[in-house]
């Protein structure tokens, strides 16, 4: 309450109070944020890890391969999250796709933050100046932002019309 | 027998400075008639044709090839035209109408200096208030590109064609993206722009529309406007 009295003060020096968002928010937030800056640094051997795991890139088996060795023994959940890729990998395989040429990059992801999950682009091979065809992912936590109680699993993707149609013409 | 229709500004200060821009060149423009009325003729170019319009007007008569070259600033081209095939191209700046496309905040949210924070916000925003964000605008194409490559999405547009900087005061709008030149109205309105909140640089241009008919008699006339102008006539 004492360091938030300081902040709001500082904040209302800064400018007029003005607008819905309440100088009882901006203080709460800035004293986390001082906080979290008053924090250790990361285990710099955590920090490697990460950077090793984020920059796993080729074939989607292969890749899976690298994070199973890179991650061993970090924890259940890592090794649930690497199961649902080898799962995943499964399924679609069963639909068809052949995964062995499946590009992964692990420091892929989409723009937008709501992804919380598997993450997907489609790109036309040798089409260096279409945008990407389609794109999407999971978004589960989205549901429970906007309200839901218990949260909905969602999914979804989006196709760009006329750049998939272009890719079916000759370059 | 097609003369080249050039499109400028009716009224203000770039109306002035077009004028001024074209007559340092040798190309005197003068309005006609009655000073209400949207004409002017130009003297110093044979087949040369003036329309004046409103300057928000000229990225649309571009696009549709209603005009052969027009000024306008870069904003408003890169509003009108936010796909990857622009229909017009920029032959040259005038040097006039520099200004800014910003995302700014009040300034007394202290805990907000980047996109980044501003998307941490939106997401407790929601919580707290019950509805998402709001970014007052009149560049939606702009501001929506630039949230998208900054990756915030928790937010909604809010058309504003009026004072865009009184919104958050009049609590239409938590934050706004609005165009500033001395960013003196922005301070007025205890509005400050984010540190990477720069969306585009904008200058008062001349384009050139692919769309117009470009005929023989037309092609001649913007090789002499281009000789006038100091220019490279473009093919």
């Amino acid at each position: 309450p004492e360091p938030e009295a300081a902040v709001a003060a500082l904040a209302e020096e800064a400018g007029e109070v003005l607008g819905l968002r309440e100088t009882a928010e901006i203080a709460a937030r800035a004293t986390e944020l001082a906080a979290a800056a008053g924090e250790p640094p990361m285990d710099p051997a955590h920090g490697r890890l990460i950077e090793a795991a984020l920059a796993v890139s080729g074939p989607a088996p292969q890749a899976l391969a690298e994070l199973d060795r890179l991650l061993a023994g970090t924890g259940p959940a890592v090794a649930a999250a690497l199961e649902r890729f080898a799962d995943r990998l499964a399924a679609l395989e069963v639909a068809g796709i052949a995964t062995a040429e499946l590009p992964f990059d692990a420091d892929f992801g989409r723009k937008l933050e709501y992804y919380d999950g598997f993450v997907f682009e489609v790109a036309a091979a040798g089409r260096p100046g279409l945008p990407p065809l389609a794109g999407g992912g999971r978004y589960d936590s989205m549901t429970a932002r906007l309200g839901a109680a218990p949260p909905v699993p969602a999914v979804g993707g989006m196709i760009r019309p006329e750049a998939a149609l272009a890719a079916g013409e000759p370059g | 027998m097609t003369r080249l229709v050039l499109g400028l500004p009716s009224k203000g200060r770039l109306m002035e400075d077009s004028f001024g821009w074209f007559a340092e060149r040798g190309i005197a423009v003068r309005r006609s008639g009655q000073d209400r009325t949207y004409a002017a003729v130009a003297k110093g170019l044979d087949g040369l044709d003036i329309a004046l319009l409103s300057a928000a007007e000229i990225p649309a008569a571009l696009t549709q090839g209603r005009i052969h070259c027009g000024v306008t600033g870069d904003d408003l081209v890169r509003e009108a035209m936010p796909d990857r095939a622009p229909r017009v191209r920029r032959l040259a700046a005038l040097g006039i109408g520099g200004a800014d496309v910003v995302v700014a905040v009040p300034a007394f949210w202290i805990d907000v200096e980047t996109m980044g924070d501003l998307d941490q916000v939106a997401a407790r925003f929601r919580a707290r208030h019950g509805h998402g964000l709001r970014v007052a605008t009149k560049y939606p194409n702009l501001a929506r590109a630039f949230f998208h490559e900054k990756g915030v999405a928790d937010y909604r547009l809010i058309d504003s064609q009026g004072a865009t900087e009184a919104a958050p005061k009049n609590l239409t709008a938590e934050a706004i993206v609005d165009i500033t030149s001395t960013g003196e109205t922005l301070r007025a309105n205890h509005l400050r722009v984010l540190d990477d909140g720069l969306i585009l640089r904008s200058e008062a241009a001349l384009w050139l529309a692919d769309a117009a008919v470009w005929d023989g008699p037309a092609r001649r006339t913007l090789r002499g406007l281009a000789a006038r102008l100091g220019l490279d006539a473009p093919a």
